[in-house]
């Protein structure tokens, strides 16, 4: 059976989990020498179920390393299709989305990102395929009652103020508390502006209000389209700070963007999409290793790249703007450097550079055009 | 249901903010209370009722011997049963030509549309000023002026949610479809129901305000009608308005835009008459033309009743039958659309 001690030690590791009415019980059935009945059986039994889930996700994660296969995903597509009449919007799109992190929908305008996300919050019915949001397929109504979105542009009721949106759809969603306004209006930054019409706001004060909306009741899982959208500079850091926050809280936000450099920034895992078709997947630091590379000035560029190109290990060396560019980490440098020297070949300068999702994201999407 | 509930709660709380409902609610206190403020002002002006009855209607004779003179009956005289002094000086003769013509207004109805002052008298005492307000707003013919109201606010409730975008915002945080859509048709019934609360309330005050400034006794204050007849008049009325709700929700999810929404559902109305009359032309026809959804609700809400208990009966299943028809369509509709962004409408 549980001790207190085992149940303040949950609680400090799984604040989200372990909390509210039910934590409170267990507190109580603790205190009164573990009699559990009446609503401290149901609470118990919750509990149960609570550390049977985290021991699953612990064995998952420890078992298996860090990878989107190994955790249980909170979303997930299989074929997702939409068809609008002779436009494919969105082609037998499979993907899985890892709990607690910062996942990006990446792709150019008309890729298929906001539909993706249209028929994952039920508005927009897929012609064929399937999809799970929190491992369930049925009950939707149910599980978007978890999830905090904002699709393409944050839509609110032009005549009344940034609070009382707000607390209108606190109201009707039955999420969190009316007195949670004042604090979700100043994390946005919105505290001064709330009481004005949201008619008179500016976009940027608008994506702000969204980001406001999204985090009411502590979603689990938030999905944001394009949340820095017509943002100045330093309101598009703060929400990129705002959504890292969030995934480091534990919670899950996929976010839609063709702003490339915002999802390198903010995400720990992409989907690139182009046409409505799946063209990549994947973390964004293998991306980013990936695309690592040094560039070297030799006393024989020629040769140079004659030489490496015989390599097995190196993937990809080509001239570019004077320099010979090897698709390498620097901790290679030095082997290439000898390699290089035993062939009389010598590197007077070297530079590095780490991958650009930018750059990888052109490749793969021209790769895909190729086909 | 209690969920849904909680939304209508939480529609009440947005929609009290446009402005629309209350330009809607002005409009209908105002018509209501015309018809009694006018009924008031014919009670004590005779040029009043003849402009309400649509024209004057009165005969005169005049005669030379033994001396000139003339003799003017008016229809306020004819259905008020009081004759104008000096009959008995009338020669005999134009007398006879006088109560001839006078048998012949009877016979001809020629002042059935000129209200008498009892009649005039019911318009603005208590009940029966709040049954005619009432009435008024629900069935005043030609146009049934309560239906378009309701139509114009259910197209501009449900609209402005497509107009906005936030349809999307509402159903992207789990608020089911069949449940958006029956708060939004409960909020219109409440409306509704609120709105003739404040029909009856504003006639009860002008009602009042017509016995403090009438130097008449004969005003009075009650004593006109009677009390069932306003809760009938209100309960019909609202019944009779549910599928002019479900008929604006329709026409405004089907074509997801507010201002289309309101100029179906008006242009409905020019339509519906036209309908009506070209069936009327034809025997057989004529009576699928008094169910057809305007002359349905005109004949359900007109009291007292015209209508045997069959006839009220197979008006009430054509009312049920429209609404329930419209609610079906409406949701099956809702169900199956995509939910795109904001229209700007």
């Amino acid at each position: 059976m549980l001790s207190e001690r085992v149940y303040r030690a949950l609680l400090v590791a799984y604040p989200r989990d372990f909390r509210g009415e039910y934590g409170e019980l267990m507190v109580q059935c603790f205190r009164d020498r573990m009699r559990f009945d009446g609503k401290g059986a149901r609470a118990l039994i919750v509990w149960m179920h609570m550390i049977s889930d985290l021991a699953i996700s612990a064995f998952n994660e420890h078992a298996g390393g860090y990878g989107m296969g190994n955790t249980k995903p909170i979303i997930e597509t299989d074929a997702l299709t939409k068809i609008y009449g002779s436009i494919v919007a969105v082609d037998d799109l499979s993907m899985s989305v890892p709990r607690g992190h910062a996942f990006g929908l990446l792709g150019p305008n008309g890729s298929g990102k906001t539909t993706t996300m249209g028929m994952l919050l039920g508005l927009v019915q897929p012609t064929s395929g399937n999809f799970s949001l929190f491992g369930s397929t049925d009950g939707l109504q149910d599980s978007l009652r978890r999830v905090g979105a904002i699709v393409e542009y944050p839509s609110f009721y032009p005549y009344l103020t940034g609070r009382e949106n707000l607390r209108y759809f606190q109201g009707i969603f039955q999420r969190g508390e009316p007195e949670d306004i004042d604090g979700l209006l100043e994390k946005v930054g919105l505290a001064e502006s709330g009481d004005r019409r949201f008619s008179t706001y500016s976009l940027g004060m608008k994506q702000r209000l969204g980001l406001a909306f999204v985090l009411l009741g502590d979603p689990e899982l938030l999905l944001l389209d394009e949340p820095t959208n017509g943002m100045d500079p330093a309101g598009m850091a703060e929400v990129r700070h705002l959504i890292r926050q969030l995934a480091e809280d534990g919670r899950t936000v996929l976010v839609a963007s063709h702003l490339l450099n915002e999802v390198e920034q903010m995400c720990d895992s992409v989907v690139i999409m182009s046409d409505g078709n799946l063209i990549a997947q994947g973390s964004v630091s293998d991306i980013l290793r990936s695309d690592e590379h040094v560039r070297l000035k030799t006393t024989d560029d020629e040769k140079a790249v004659t030489i490496l190109s015989a390599l097995d290990w190196i993937e990809d060396v080509r001239m570019e703007g004077g320099d010979v560019v090897v698709s390498s980490t620097r901790d290679e440098l030095a082997e290439i450097s000898t390699i290089l020297g035993r062939a009389e070949v010598y590197v007077i300068e070297t530079s590095s550079g780490p991958g650009s999702l930018e750059k990888y994201f052109l490749e793969v999407t021209s790769e895909g055009e190729n086909e | 249901m209690q969920h849904t509930l909680q939304l209508t709660k939480w529609e009440w709380f947005k929609v009290r903010r446009l402005r629309m409902p209350w330009i809607l609610l002005a409009i209908a206190v105002l018509v209501s209370q015309l018809g009694v403020w006018v009924n008031y002002l014919a009670f004590n002006n005779d040029d009043v009722n003849i402009l309400m009855s649509g024209g004057f209607s009165s005969y005169s004779v005049a005669w030379d011997e033994p001396t000139p003179g003339s003799y003017t009956i008016t229809c306020s005289d004819f259905v008020n049963d009081r004759m104008p002094p000096g009959l008995d000086q009338i020669p005999e003769d134009r007398r006879a030509e006088l109560l001839k013509e006078i048998d012949a207004w009877r016979t001809e109805g020629v002042c059935d549309r000129f209200a008498s002052r009892t009649q005039l008298r019911r318009g603005f005492t208590l009940p029966n000023s709040i049954t005619q307000s009432i009435a008024i707003i629900s069935s005043f013919r030609p146009i049934a002026i309560g239906p378009i109201l309701i139509m114009i606010l259910a197209a501009s409730i449900v609209g402005s949610e497509y107009g906005y975008g936030t349809l999307r915002t509402v159903l992207a945080g789990g608020i089911g479809r069949w449940k958006f859509l029956f708060a939004k048709m409960l909020l219109l019934i409440r409306m509704s129901s609120d709105a003739l609360v404040v029909i009856t309330l504003v006639t009860v005050a002008s009602s009042l305000a017509i016995a403090l400034i009438s130097t008449d006794d004969s005003s009075g204050i009650a004593d006109s009608g009677k009390w069932s007849d306003v809760v009938l008049i209100f309960l019909k009325t609202m019944y009779g308005l549910l599928p002019f709700i479900a008929l604006g929700v329709f026409v405004t999810v089907l074509t997801t835009s507010r201002g289309v929404g309101i100029a179906i559902s008006v242009g409905y109305f020019i339509l519906e008459s036209i309908l009506a009359t070209l069936l009327r032309l034809n025997d057989t026809l004529a009576d699928v033309a008094d169910y057809l959804l305007i002359q349905a609700f005109l004949s359900w809400t007109t009291i007292p009743t015209e209508l045997s208990s069959s006839e009220t009966l197979g008006v009430f299943v054509a009312i049920l039958g429209y609404t329930v028809a419209l609610v079906a369509a409406t949701t099956w509709v809702f169900k199956q659309r995509d939910i795109a962004g904001a229209t700007g409408d």
